[in-house]
């Protein structure tokens, strides 16, 4: 065997480092070519100018979709079109470790109502957290039609924060809305049950028995407290409260703003009689309560008493109603679509202008007097969305194949387009705030039928187009699919109002924001135990998780907390261990904790799931489970060498000193040329360059110690300290190299 | 409405002429300020803009709109081909199409996913459950490479497999439907990775290890001889059924490998049909122990020069196994190394250190391997292998005896591609092929038959697989390359610390490539990538009615319309329902709590569009019938009360419609159960660590609430009302703090007392024992104090 001899191959960093091949513009295919080949027209060619993203360019809106019953948020870029992520919010997700490490999965049973793990949720229409009616892109919020939750996302990280389950709610309606300055994020019930977890008689208790609500979540904002750079708001249980009210279906709501700030409008309906309700929630703040369920109610009576309460009678069932930007109207989208005037609702409120009662005793406003205007745009109208120009709508019609802009203030209709799909719900990005853009309106396609589309199977994804509303004309431009989601409505705001982070402080508990007590950094790595309760603290880095070797017995409580030492950019670790079902992502900088039962004993490697270097597979460990009542002895780890292997190892050890020098060399010249050209100037370049250094400051301890066994004649060790010393410089010249490859491209502009 | 004339420059000459004199630079785009409207009217409309304005205010160059156009697939062109990606540890699949390059599905393999229902319904759930190992719950995986079926070397349109690499399973997909059919787990391994990958008429699927164990799943002490003696790798060869789709685990073998960390594979086609060749690192057999002073197995897995190509006849492996020549490890064929050797079917060949990509040309006769830490890709010749296997032309043997034949006797030449050099993929064109060059991140095309390199493309970050279209079959397209970025840094919007993946399409129909679209991965890491014609593939869009999607015949649970009905018996009620046009069958549904129910649903439509989503309020129960599809919800009727049964038509913008109520009647005992599985499981939770809110909401809990709702109190007992136990309000008045203590540490101390016998009588539970903690008795008791104050002046 010639295993330490043979040297045929030398790893030649230099050669590849100056010979670049420059792309250069070629021509020999031109645009007529490839119009010609694939059937373009003109009209095709210039939406794929709109919405080709060239490389590396940032899409002008964030969009967040409803996805349905994935429980799952989708954002996605306009006008690219292109999903960036999901993010677990009601629903499990491996991925991200979302309900798979300890602190999401205890986030998520401590805010249910019986410290269960839930496994979906059903997300449709989510609010951006506000400020004077705009929104601040700091918090995402969504209500979970399923399971009766309520979410708030931080958008610092795009992680779910909080999930809280209603205590009295069964069924929640799955949109939200939020008040101007976020002071209250709203959900209510869709269908009426019972709050007793009672069995009731829905054709006898029906009115008795089944109730309808409206939720109001204190939702409280603190700038950066944890000093972990995340603003960490919370919706706090303790401070919120629900309106009462008789069974009523409730659907599609909106919160007023400006001179309509204060109140809440919805649609309700009972009975085949459709309604809008409106709640003065200004007033139903001062009211006292009473606890149900651990959970503030105030009740139908003293909401009527403080006329806090009305309807507004509407003659058909109403798709939507939304809150124009600056809450002087509401409109209502139907086959006959309402606009009604706040100020005439606040006048009927202030005066008790009610027509009449609803049975059960809720003031009735005339819809005429209240009214400004209603308009037929079409049949199947399912959605209003405003934009940038004041009084320009945009409505769907379902049956029409259309879409249809028109005029709330003068109830005329400017313009329509005649679509290849019937459409569902709309969204202009920052259309449901108090500054509306423009330009680009989405069409959600439910039935998403296209003869040329691919043949996948009999589950599709959900379809939304991009209509350019820039101009006059409305064109389609875009035929997004997003699969893994039952698509409903969505929010878009602009890129430069999110401002997220790229990296943890190190230690972060991402749920909460803090620092987490588990933090463990270089050099304290640590297993402790107690009784059967086994707690690893790890560290993860390119390419290494410490601990590697873990033993433990069967039966033992195990926890791995694991801190991703990495600052660099996307540099993310993940760990599992085979077989047993655990699975945590460590962005760099986070902490997190997986917790099992070594209940079969035996020889588990683990390892990082995340492809994070050129030695990612070398990134393992072994986790050894002893039986109960094993007897066997240890052993001594290592095999002794004979003379031979061991003058084989000192001939390894020299012969890797020359390869460590040469690759300094090549460190030396991408450092020379990286300050020759003032990589400082580039923050992308100063980061790469910022983490090689660390990379390459991780060596030292290893030049030590190899350097130290050398001396004792302990070449096997010399020799493999020296290997961990190259892989240091490795991984610093590899992230130089990149470094200095993109500063190349920087300098050649 | 009449479209209006579009003000577009169509002649090629004008256009660049004109794109030149806007001397518009291609931008990497991290200067964060490019690329949107100026702020003065943030927002506002744009008005009508000609191709040039647009072309401007984008930013775009003439490559970006050929890159354009090239790509943009408008609704009446149909794509082109169909990925198959590995979801990595989001354990699934993932699919988009070409060259648009817009994500069409997520296939569920070992996770759950509500949005499609798998691991919701009882039928689901049968296969996850049928991915357990040793009893373990596994709702998770780490899926890596995936296969197509093959006939005659070319992707047959039939099925694809794919592996797992954290709980050794391979799951068969049906691409008829594209739902997971069959899931196989491997019964010696802990750890694969180098699978799934099918032999050339699909009779066999490989599945190689990663990280060496015992095979008989045993303890033994980590020391490096029984490292060498116990720990093995291996390589599974399943009998697979290209007809029935299934594999025949029965007919499988396992052939041992030395303890090498094993790595990519890939079959022999053609010429090198009937043979196999796995890559392998950590030939070293190192392992290692920073945390006890030894080197990191980084140091230790990478400190020779080479590795091993694995080489295997399989034909003649199988013979050996119709010979018996086998033994049985947990029920399984294993060939020991002992008898592949005298059998001559085993052999090595020195590879480039750490190599990942192991790819048979299309004709089968070179085999090239690219090692992550040399600059070359070595090009091996199957004929010069089979002539030193002839000549037993060996240099030596490994320490399990296996031969070993040398480097240059197997070579057909190496040539140096870049650095990091991982993965191959073939072109149509005879001789070429495309390296993906992980630390110089680029493409490098080659021809490895006459060793020169013709071309280069830089790709974005960290370039893992490569993918071209049908480019590991015998009939490989050319024309799309896809690079698999693992980092896409500064590529797309920012969405915080979690990246997506940066997958670029590649134009590979002229000499040059060219980087046509940065597409980003939202959810999952894709490890390994396949593309095929979408012309090949042959779907469906409805079932049979009645059909069991998971098995694929009529499920016993089938419904006609107008036979619906709901059974009980005993403690188990049996739903037989229906949905047809928007409607469930029966509406309501009437149990009493702690009833077993089992409701099967048959959807009688057979339209495409013909999809509902049947669901039941904060029961977490939910499943999505595809059209003639029947299925099973299977839960315990927990908790009693009123609970809406939605229906959601999912191919319709309208919401959820209220079908009826689950009403579960109140039963005090089955009451007790509920509460008693709850503390159960709150007792599981504080053995993880314990729940500790933001500071924000902890400021709104009084001293020590959070103990109590952290030990689950709150399941039982109120203040000033009697709940499931007694009321709290001022029970610090009438026990002493000794007894409270006692008490709750440990209630069946007291269980004989009188005044406890009597309560357990009135509410037909026992107090039971949460493992309190001495430290946070103290805590409940001091929150029980003070919840009692607050509640007395509130009053």
């Amino acid at each position: 065997m010639k295993l330490f001899t043979r040297r045929i191959l030398v790893l030649s960093l230099a050669i590849f480092m100056f010979g670049g091949f420059p792309q250069t513009v070629d021509a020999q295919q031109t645009l007529n070519d490839v119009k010609e080949e694939r059937g373009l027209t003109d009209s095709d060619v210039l939406a794929a100018t709109k919405t080709f993203m060239p490389r590396g360019g940032r899409d002008e809106y964030f969009g967040f979709v409803g996805t349905g019953n994935s429980g799952t948020m989708a954002v996605y870029g306009i006008p690219s079109m292109r999903i960036y992520k999901y993010v677990g919010v009601f629903s499990p997700e491996p991925w991200q470790g979302y309900g798979f490490d300890d602190e999401s999965t205890l986030m998520l049973k401590k805010g249910s109502l019986d410290n269960r793990l839930y496994k979906y949720g059903d997300m449709r229409y989510p609010a951006l957290a506000e400020t004077n009616g705009k929104y601040n892109g700091m918090y995402l919020f969504y209500s979970d039609g399923a399971n009766s939750r309520i979410a708030l996302l931080g958008l610092d990280d795009f992680e779910t924060k909080q999930v809280l389950m209603h205590p009295l709610f069964i069924n929640a309606y799955a949109g939200v809305a939020v008040t101007e300055n976020t002071e209250y994020v709203i959900q209510t019930s869709q269908y009426p049950t019972p709050w007793d977890g009672m069995q009731a008689d829905v054709s006898k208790d029906y009115d008795t028995k089944f109730k309808s609500g409206v939720t109001f979540w204190k939702f409280i904002d603190t700038e950066d407290k944890a000093g972990t750079g995340h603003h960490i708001g919370r919706m706090i249980k303790e401070e919120s409260f629900t309106l009462e009210l008789p069974p009523y279906t409730l659907d599609y709501f909106d919160a007023g703003r400006m001179g309509s700030h204060g109140y809440v409008v919805g649609l309700a309906s009972k009975s085949g009689q459709n309604y809008i309700y409106v709640v003065d929630f200004k007033s139903l703040s001062t009211l006292g309560t009473k606890m149900v369920n651990n959970f503030a109610v105030v009740s139908l009576k003293d909401a009527l008493a403080a006329n806090a309460v009305a309807m507004i009678k509407l003659p058909a069932a109403a798709k939507s109603v939304k809150v124009n930007p600056d809450g002087k109207y509401f409109l209502t989208a139907g086959d006959e679509s309402f606009v009604f005037d706040f100020e005439k609702v606040k006048n009927a409120f202030a005066n008790k202008t009610y027509s009449s009662n609803t049975d059960d005793g809720i003031p009735i406003i005339d819809t005429d007097a209240v009214k400004h205007g209603s308009i037929q745009l079409g049949n199947g109208v399912m959605d209003v969305v405003f934009e940038y120009r004041k009084g320009v709508v945009y409505s769907s019609a379902y049956d029409d194949k259309k879409v249809i802009r028109w005029n709330y203030k003068t109830m005329k209709k400017e313009d329509e387009i005649s679509l290849s799909f019937k459409p569902g719900q709309l969204m202009v990005p920052q259309g449901a705030s108090a500054e509306p853009h423009s330009n680009y309106l989405t069409v959600v396609d439910k039935e998403g039928l296209y003869d040329n589309f691919a043949e996948i199977g009999p589950v599709r994804p959900s379809f939304q187009h991009l209509i350019d509303i820039s101009s006059n004309e409305m064109v389609d431009i875009y035929t997004m699919t997003i699969p893994q989601a039952n698509l409903y409505g969505s929010v878009a705001v602009l890129r430069t109002v999110i401002k997220p982070i790229i990296r943890y402080p190190l230690g972060t508990n991402t749920r909460t924001g803090e620092i987490s007590v588990y933090k463990t950094v270089a050099g304290q790595e640590k297993i402790e135990r107690e009784g059967n309760r086994v707690h690893i603290f790890g560290t993860m880095i390119r390419s290494h998780i410490t601990p590697e070797i873990v033993e433990v017995n069967e039966g033992d409580v195990v926890t791995f907390h694991l801190t991703n030492l990495e600052r660099a950019e996307d540099e993310t670790h993940g760990f599992t261990v085979d077989t047993y079902g655990v699975h945590g992502s460590f962005e760099p900088g986070k902490t997190a904790s997986l917790t099992f039962t070594a209940n079969r004993p035996g020889v588990f490697p683990y390892y990082c799931t995340e492809f994070c270097s050129a030695l990612h597979l070398e990134m393992e460990g072994i986790l050894l489970i002893k039986p109960k009542g094993w007897k066997g002895e240890k052993g001594e780890v290592k095999i002794k060498l004979t003379e031979e292997q061991l003058l084989g190892y000192k001939k390894n050890y020299e012969d890797k000193l020359v390869v460590i020098d040469a690759t300094q060399d090549v460190i030396n010249s991408v450092v020379t040329f990286l300050k020759e050209n003032n990589y400082q100037d580039y923050p992308y370049v100063e980061a790469l360059v910022v983490d090689a250094f660390d990379q390459l400051g991780q060596a030292a301890s290893s030049k030590e110690k190899h350097e130290k066994y050398a001396a004792e004649g302990k070449w096997k060790d010399a020799f493999l300290w020296a290997e961990q010393y190259w892989q240091y410089q490795v991984k610093t010249a590899d992230v130089g190299l990149r470094a200095k490859k993109l500063l190349e491209e920087k300098i050649s502009k | 409405m009449e479209m209006k004339k579009l003000n577009i420059i169509i002649s090629d000459h004008l256009l660049f002429a004109f794109l030149l004199s806007l001397a518009i630079v291609f931008s990497t785009g991290c200067d964060d300020t490019a690329k949107t409207s100026g702020s003065d009217n943030l927002g506002a409309p744009r008005g009508d803009e000609s191709f040039g304005e647009v072309v401007k205010r984008r930013g775009l160059n003439a490559d970006d709109i050929l890159a354009a156009a090239k790509t943009y697939t408008p609704d009446n062109l149909t794509e082109e081909y169909i990925t198959l990606n590995s979801g990595g540890q989001a354990g699934n699949m993932i699919m988009y199409t070409v060259p648009s390059m817009r994500l069409v599905k997520y296939v569920p393999t070992a996770a759950r996913q509500p949005e499609n229902g798998f691991g919701f319904s009882r039928e689901s759930m049968d296969m996850m459950e049928s991915g357990y190992i040793d009893g373990q719950e596994l709702v998770w995986g780490d899926t890596h490479h995936p296969g197509f079926s093959e006939t005659e070397g070319k992707y047959n349109g039939k099925w694809a497999v794919i592996n797992d690499k954290a709980n050794p399973r391979i799951y068969v997909v049906d691409l008829k439907d594209w739902e997971l059919k069959q899931t196989v787990i491997n019964p010696i391994f802990r750890s694969d990775h180098g699978g799934a990958f099918f032999t050339q008429d699909s009779r066999y699927i490989l599945e190689a290890s990663q990280y060496p164990a015992p095979f008989d799943h045993k303890y033994y002490p980590l020391t490096e001889a029984n490292f060498q003696k116990y720990w093995r790798g291996g390589l599974t060869y399943w009998r697979f059924n290209n007809e029935t789709g299934k594999i025949d685990e029965k007919n499988s073998f396992t052939l041992e490998f030395p303890p090498y960390t094993q790595d990519l594979s890939d079959a022999g086609k053609n010429a090198s049909d009937g043979w196999s060749f796995t890559n392998s690192f950590c030939t070293e057999m190192y392992f290692g122990g920073i945390e006890s002073g030894r080197p990191p197995f980084e140091a230790g897995c990478s400190s020779r020069d080479v590795d091993y190509l694995h080489v295997v006849n399989w034909k003649k492996a199988e013979k050996l196994i119709k010979q018996g020549k086998y033994d049985l490890i947990r029920g399984h064929k294993v060939i020991s190394i002992k008898t592949a050797i005298e059998n001559n079917i085993l052999f090595l060949i020195p590879e480039p250190k750490s190599p990942h990509g192991v790819d048979v040309s299309p004709d089968g006769k070179y085999i090239v391997v690219a090692g992550k830490l040399d600059s070359h890709a070595w090009v091996y010749s199957f004929d010069k292998i089979m002539k030193a296997i002839d000549e037993k032309n060996y240099e030596g043997t490994d320490t399990y005896g296996i031969p070993i034949i040398a480097l240059e006797t197997a070579l057909h030449g190496s040539l140096e591609v870049g650095l990091g050099p991982l993965h191959n993929q073939f072109d149509d064109e005879p001789g070429v092929i495309y390296t993906s060059i992980y630390v110089d991140s680029r493409i490098t095309k080659w021809d490895y038959i006459n060793l020169k390199v013709l071309d280069h493309v830089s790709s974005h970050y960290n370039v893992g697989h490569l993918v071209s279209a049908h480019g590991d079959a015998v009939d490989p397209r050319g024309k799309y390359l896809i690079s698999l970025n693992k980092l896409s840094i500064d590529r797309f919007n920012p969405v915080g610390p979690l990246h997506p993946q940066n997958h670029q399409l590649i134009d590979i129909d002229g000499d040059k490539m060219r980087v046509l679209y940065d597409m980003p991965l939202p959810m999952g890491e894709p490890h390994y990538t396949i593309m095929m014609d979408l012309d090949e593939v042959n779907s469906f869009d409805t079932y049979d009615v009645g059909t069991n999607i998971y098995t694929n015949v009529k499920s016993k649970y089938y419904t006609a319309l107008g036979k619906e009905s709901i059974k009980t018996k005993g403690n188990n009620v049996t739903v037989f329902g229906t949905i047809m046009d928007g409607k469930v069958t029966p509406t309501d549904i009437s149990v009493k709590q702690g009833s077993d129910v089992l409701i099967h649903l048959t959807n009688h439509g057979q339209s495409k569009t013909d999809h509902y989503v049947y669901e039941i309020a904060s029961y977490d129960q939910m499943y999505r019938w595809r059209p003639g599809e029947t299925a099973t919800l299977e839960f315990n009727a927990e908790k009693a009360g009123m609970y809406p049964l939605l229906l959601d038509d999912y191919h319709h913008p309208d919401g959820r419609q209220l079908q009826g109520y689950l009403t579960v009647n109140f039963d005090e005992a089955a009451n007790s159960k509920k509460l008693l599985a709850y503390s159960a499981r709150v007792q599981v939770d504080m053995q993880m660590q314990a729940f500790k809110p933001s500071a924000i909401e902890m400021k709104n809990l009084l001293d020590g609430e959070m103990e109590y709702l952290n030990y689950g109190c709150n399941a039982c007992h109120r203040f000033g009302e009697e709940f499931n136990g007694p009321d709290l309000l001022m029970v610090d008045k009438r026990r002493t703090e000794e007894w409270l203590t006692s008490w709750i540490t440990n209630p069946e101390h007291h269980m004989k007392d009188a005044d406890i016998e009597a309560m357990r009588q009135k509410y037909k539970l026992a107090m039971p024992d949460q493992n309190v903690s001495d430290e946070d008795v103290k805590k409940i008791i001091t929150y029980i104090k003070l919840r009692t104050q607050q509640y007395m002046s509130e009053q």
